[in-house]
């Protein structure tokens, strides 16, 4: 009896171990703890990434506190700084890089042809993170090149287009995003440079694709639209009401000025009818080959895609969100919506559109 | 012996040779000179010999040690040829002052500090200026500033002492007081010197020998009276002084002995001896000119004797100097300057005698 | 480099030296600047044919070249550089050299204190000013427009910044009219009294004497310095960007910018145009060299003296004029740094909390800012140390040997500052990855050095060769005939007469390696990274506040060793 009593009891104990650990099987895959042995014993994780000191602590300072004993490298700068370089490292036979992270548009047109990526799935392993039904619109939409394996976005802002200051234009003056085009605009609207890479060619790109060709063309042609560059200044000025309409407008900067409790009368202009999209920022990475550090990159890119390297980056990037929808929203302005079809404006198919719709920039406004 | 022997000496910029194949030879304890106009070849001469350029072709040797030789692939540096060296602006280095400019060679030298003060102290004496060793050498006057830089070249006593137009940024008086001072000097610390001037005076005063330069060759050498009164070519002739040039046709020319008849002037045929008469053999009927310094043609009331060389002239002009009379003299239609003592008044407008002496006259061919 | 040279000429204690050891180290010096200079710059030029995508094998054309004369309003962008630097330059160059001449030739008092306000100028990070002086003259908000409307009533101020004359006045009010000043001060300084009074004793007044004895004396450096302003002209690009932009004012350099920033990058086209600009700049530096190579411009002789010009009753308001120009472009702009780095927000007065500290909190918690210090300071330290060797031993070689290719050293040195700092930046990345040697060295500091003294061997080499001129070459002489080497007449003569301008230098140098992003950005990895780098993170997070501390941390560090220059400056140098 006792015998009895007793094997029934490490029956329990052996059945509510197995429960445990398949339980913890589900959260982390058996072989975890040797990766973050391995990782560990690499020592380092060497990380191109996107320039600004937000990005940088947004990206790596969780992974930093986790992991001391990983030496986290991270070298921020634009892509057009970092891809050229990469590229030409490579060709040299200099292998320093073991995660790219930033805009796609660069690395897939200058590191993709090379050969640079590896397939992101097979260094996957962490449940967690290729969880469909955690990311919005399903794990594998956040593929940016063709073939979705290797270059994979997990940011979820949505492209915020078109902005007011409500203090000068009263918002039922302004309805749709074609009333831009309406002469009594002219001169009034700031928007950041389409002629290069970055969100004003994106939010020109979704003019054209939600009005047409001639649409756009006409309108940068002839609405004696203020261009820049400098984005604190294209924020500063619509918030001071110098230029009352801004096409966009960095949510990142403006949340500078609404920290310090200013430009809360800068609105988001609604309109259901204008093409809905995503416009990943710099929110995107790859897997280098090559690398020198495999395990802590294998370590991070799991970890990136995580629950908790997403809630970093949802609330440290400063009002960036994430496509995963059971983190906490960065910009709820610029939240995605459930069941909405976003389209994603920077992927490797629509760099031909891209790359059209710059060049049509480049050639009707005036010079 | 000589100290400093330079044979076959060659300097060309670009094509043109600035120094054209110099011999010389300067002995030990002398004054040497070499003078000539500007763009001679003295200066680059001078600065071959202290290693600041180098030769093209040629050698110059130093008692028995060769400083240069492109032939033979040898070139001793500046630093290591013993010789001191005074710029013609002094080359006092401004950031310095007068005691570190002039302690600088025996700082180099490693002499140690006492007796550096001590030598310094004695080389500033020397040339008059004891008590200036703190001053800034920028805060000095011309003349002080050449007296350090003469003091600076001094002081590690070298084997040479090469001088490059020195007294030539002076003014008139303190020039001529430096001249004196300069020779003075020399004297006392029987130092070897290497003298370069355009200034015929500086030469004539204080060499021991004198070398004429033109155009990259060395014309004459030899000591300043022999080359003053017997200049071997007309360019010696005419740098080193005034002229009395008359011209003329020899019409007999025996042994030691020539005769001139003078243009455009009656009287007798002058004489003049052969061996003062230049380079070519003389020959009767050839056309001539007749030179002699003026300084060496008396002046007088009367044609005297007859003996000699006598012209008469008309004086045209006279003008007082103090120490003496300038005379303007009508030769052959032609006005000439001549100086006499003061001691003889004569009156413009009278008939006066020139006694040109047999042995200053020198003889050149008409073409020059 | 230096130490290199410094191995030959002590060697040289053999008795006799053979005739072509001169010829082999000025050989070497040419060999090492050339490959340094050069492989960069053909590369780039190469670069201008290269045709193919990114990944695919190499394919040249002319493509790039048809591209750029395509480019639309590239034509009207050529025009606005050369009217913006004409007009630059004729304001700025007589105003500089009057000043100058104040500083450094008469009994101006005060004059040290107002030369280093010039330099405070040019250490002013360039953005900051620019906003500041946004914030003054901006056409709607800007302070001087706002209290002419209170004063006149009128709807409308008459300033505005974002104009042709605006960007005219950012440029003269920051850097333009400083670097002059500061450039010249030293060369009117090594000017020989003598050679004035010899032109008043003549007659002449001394405005006169100014304008005819010194100004054509001088021409060397003037030749040098407006050639570098020329050429500056072409690269400057941060004013222009953030002024010229709003009012579709474009110049060559912001173009070579937007070719560049186009994805996919247009280096082709934007390599072909600055070929072009490196093309049109060959004949006008030939052109310096030869006006310079004419004359004698010897201004320190043996027999040098020198004395300040009595101001007499012109005291007073030359001081006052000096003073008023110096608080403009120094103490005006500093002032809204400074303000900028304890502002919430730039600009903004009327906010609750419109002051704050937080700005240098953020920069001092960084994690690397303390790294980022640490290499900026071995990085500019190194690159002033290097630059001051390695530029005087060019500058030496052309103006003192008769080494056969001097003339191609001087003239290859003047490349680097004709290319944009974006391309010549790709350019070194090229060379030091494709040479083993280098490769070792990657990302280290050494390379940034290495890389930010070859983008700045212009001004350098430049500026000590018009001060070599200046130096009388009997100086050298008389010392190696005393029985100084070399390298001792170098190290004793030489160098202690130009002190004043080897400082210059290595001040220089150092605030072109401490601020210097082209480079730094390519060659950098995260343990070489610079305070440049943290102020550009900064600008990118759109903190342009914690930018500007960085921005005044650099400056900060600039000033001391300036004032450390200067101190031993005091020490070395011509005795008054």
């Amino acid at each position: 009896m006792m015998l009895k009593r007793l094997l029934a009891f490490t029956a329990w104990i052996v059945l509510a171990l197995s429960f445990a650990g398949t339980a913890n099987a589900q959260a982390k895959p058996k072989d975890w703890d040797a990766l973050v042995a391995a990782a560990e014993k690499e020592g380092q994780l060497s990380i191109a990434g996107p320039p600004g000191d937000t990005y940088r602590s947004a990206l790596i300072g969780w992974f930093q506190k986790k992991f001391p004993k990983i030496r986290v490298e991270y070298n921020g700068a634009s892509g057009r700084d970092q891809v050229p370089r990469l590229a030409r490292e490579r060709q040299s036979g200099v292998f320093n890089w073991d995660i790219y992270i930033g805009g796609p548009t660069s690395p897939l047109g200058a590191l993709k042809p090379i050969g640079a990526f590896d397939p992101l799935p097979p260094e996957l392993i962490l449940p967690e993170a290729t969880d469909n039904a955690k990311w919005h619109d399903g794990f594998r939409s956040g593929f940016m090149d063709v073939e979705e394996k290797l270059y994979y976005a997990f940011d979820g802002t949505t492209s915020d287009v078109l902005y007011v200051n409500a203090d000068i234009v009263a918002p039922s003056e302004i309805k749709a995003y074609k009333d831009l085009a309406d002469s009594k605009w002219a001169g009034k609207i700031v928007w950041e440079d389409p002629r290069q890479e970055g969100s004003g060619l994106n939010s020109a790109l979704l003019y054209k694709l939600t009005y047409g060709e001639a649409f756009i063309r006409k309108l940068l042609a002839e609405q004696k639209i203020i261009f820049t560059r400098d984005r604190r200044q294209l924020t500063e000025w619509i918030v001071r009401g110098r230029y009352p309409l801004a096409v966009s407008l960095p949510s990142d900067q403006l949340k500078i000025f609404l920290e310090k409790g200013i430009g809360k009368n800068v609105k988001q202009v609604e309109d259901a009818h204008f093409i809905q999209s995503i416009n990943p920022g710099f929110g995107a990475f790859g897997i280098l080959n090559r690398r020198p550090h495999p395990n802590a990159a294998k370590l991070y890119a799991n970890l990136l895609l995580s629950v908790e390297g997403q809630t970093s980056w949802a609330k440290q990037s400063g009002g960036r969100n994430s496509r995963r929808s059971d983190v906490p929203i960065g910009d709820p302005e610029a939240a995605l919506k459930p069941g909405i079809k976003y389209i994603q404006s920077q992927t490797e198919k629509m760099v031909a559109q891209r790359q059209l719709m710059a060049k049509i920039s480049r050639e009707v406004i005036p010079q | 012996m000589g100290l400093l022997r330079i044979e076959n000496l060659v300097k060309r910029f670009g094509p043109v040779a600035a120094v054209d194949r110099v011999n010389l030879e300067i002995r030990e304890g002398e004054f040497f000179t070499l003078l000539g106009p500007s763009g001679c070849g003295k200066t680059t001469t001078l600065r071959m010999v202290g290693g600041l350029e180098k030769p093209d072709e040629g050698e110059i040797h130093m008692a028995e040690r060769c400083l240069v030789s492109p032939g033979r692939g040898i070139f001793v540096k500046p630093e290591r040829r013993d010789m001191g060296m005074v710029f013609q602006s002094y080359a006092l280095w401004p950031h310095m002052t007068v005691f570190e400019n002039v302690a600088y060679p025996l700082k180099l030298r490693r002499v140690k500090r006492s007796e550096m003060r001590d030598k310094t102290r004695a080389a500033l004496e020397l040339v008059g200026l004891g008590g200036f060793e703190e001053r800034p050498s920028t805060a000095l006057s011309g003349g002080q500033q050449q007296r350090v830089a003469l003091a600076r070249a001094l002081v590690f006593s070298p084997g040479v002492l090469l001088l490059d137009e020195p007294l030539s940024n002076l003014d008139a008086r303190l020039r001529e007081e430096m001249r004196r001072e300069l020779k003075a000097l020399q004297r006392r610390v029987k130092v070897t010197v290497l003298f370069v001037t355009h200034d015929q005076m500086e030469a004539l005063s204080m060499s021991d020998r004198v070398g004429i330069m033109n155009r990259g060759r060395l014309e004459q050498v030899g000591v300043p009276e022999d080359v003053y009164y017997q200049p071997a070519t007309s360019f010696a002739r005419d740098f080193l002084g005034k002229v009395f040039a008359l011209a003329g046709r020899i019409v007999d020319a025996t042994g030691e002995e020539c005769r001139v008849e003078l243009k455009d002037h009656a009287g007798p045929p002058v004489s003049v001896r052969a061996r003062h008469s230049g380079e070519s053999p003389w020959a009767a009927g050839k056309e001539v000119m007749v030179a002699i310094r003026p300084e060496q043609i008396s002046l007088a009331k009367t044609a005297g004797d007859g003996r000699g060389n006598v012209l008469a002239v008309t004086l045209q002009a006279s003008q007082f100097l103090g120490d003496r009379y300038e005379y303007t003299v009508a030769v052959g239609g032609e006005s000439r300057v001549l100086t006499a003592p003061a001691a003889q008044r004569l009156k413009p407008g009278q008939q006066i005698y020139l006694q040109l002496d047999p042995e200053a006259i020198t003889l050149w061919p008409t073409a020059q | 480099m230096s130490n290199v040279s410094v191995g030959i000429h002590s060697r040289g204690g053999l008795f006799r030296g053979r005739v072509g050891a001169e010829t082999f180290w000025c050989s070497l010096v040419l060999a090492v600047v050339g490959f340094f200079v050069l492989y960069p710059i053909v590369l780039i030029v190469v670069n201008s044919f290269q045709v193919a995508k990114p990944g695919m094998p190499p394919l040249y054309g002319l493509e790039g070249w048809r591209a750029v004369l395509a480019e639309p309003g590239l034509r009207r962008a050529v025009y606005n550089t050369f009217s913006l630097m004409i007009v630059r330059q004729l304001i700025s160059f007589p105003f500089a050299i009057f000043i100058a001449w104040l500083l450094a030739r008469t009994d101006l008092p005060g004059k040290s204190l107002l030369e280093f306000m010039f330099w405070l100028s040019f250490f002013l990070p360039s953005l900051s000013v620019t906003l500041g002086w946004i914030l003054i003259l901006d056409p709607d908000y800007g302070i001087a427009n706002q209290i002419w409307k209170a004063l006149t009533g009128a709807a409308h101020g008459p300033f505005s910044i974002y104009s042709f004359w605006g960007i005219v006045w950012a440029h003269i009010g920051h850097n333009t009219t400083a670097v002059k000043v500061m450039l010249l001060t030293p060369a009117f300084r090594n000017m020989d009294a003598s050679l004035e009074e010899a032109s008043e004793v003549a007659g002449s007044s001394t405005l006169g004497t100014l304008v005819r004895i010194l100004i054509p004396i001088m021409t060397p450096i003037f030749t040098v310095i407006l050639l570098i302003a020329i050429i500056n002209g072409f690269q400057a690009f941060e004013i222009e960007m953030i002024l010229g932009a709003p009012i579709n004012f474009h110049v060559y350099s912001t173009k070579v910018y937007q070719l560049v920033q186009q994805e996919p990058p247009a280096f082709g086209p934007a390599t072909a145009l600055s070929t072009a600009v490196l093309l049109i700049l060959l004949p006008l530096i030939a052109v310096q060299r030869k006006l310079t190579a004419r004359r004698q411009y010897t201004t320190i002789t043996g027999r040098y003296r020198a004395k300040a010009i009595p101001l007499g009753n012109w005291k007073n308001p030359a001081l006052a004029f000096v003073t008023l120009i110096a608080l403009l472009i120094s103490v005006a702009p500093m002032a809204f740094v400074l303000m900028g780095t304890f502002m919430s927000l730039f600009g903004f007065f009327d906010i609750p909390h419109a002051w704050t500290t937080d700005n240098w909190k953020r920069v001092f918690d960084d994690p690397i800012f303390m790294l980022s210090l640490k290499n900026t300071l071995l990085m500019s330290l190194g690159a002033a140390a290097l630059a001051v060797s390695l530029f005087s031993i060019i500058a030496y070689i052309s103006v003192r040997t008769k080494f056969v290719w001097r003339s191609a050293l001087d003239f290859i040195s003047w490349f680097p500052s004709a290319m944009p700092g974006i391309l010549m930046g790709i350019g070194l990345l090229w060379l030091f990855l494709d040479i083993p040697l280098f490769r070792a060295l990657y990302g280290s500091v050494w390379l940034l050095i290495i890389a930010t003294v070859i983008s700045s061997i212009t001004l350098g080499t430049q500026l000590i060769k018009a001060n070599l001129l200046q130096l009388g070459q009997e100086l050298e002489e008389a010392s190696r005939t005393t029985g100084a080497s070399w390298l001792t007449t170098f190290r004793r003569i030489v160098g202690p007469l130009l002190f004043p301008v080897l400082l210059l230098v290595g001040v220089l140098g150092f605030i072109h390696a401490a601020r210097d992003i082209s480079n730094v950005a390519l060659l950098a990895t995260s343990s070489s990274r610079t305070l440049a780098l943290l102020q550009l993170d900064f600008m990118v997070s759109g903190r342009y506040e914690s930018a500007a501390v960085v921005a005044t941390i650099v400056m900060l560090l600039t000033t001391g060793v300036a004032l450390i220059a200067r101190f031993l400056g005091l020490r070395v140098g011509i005795r008054a």
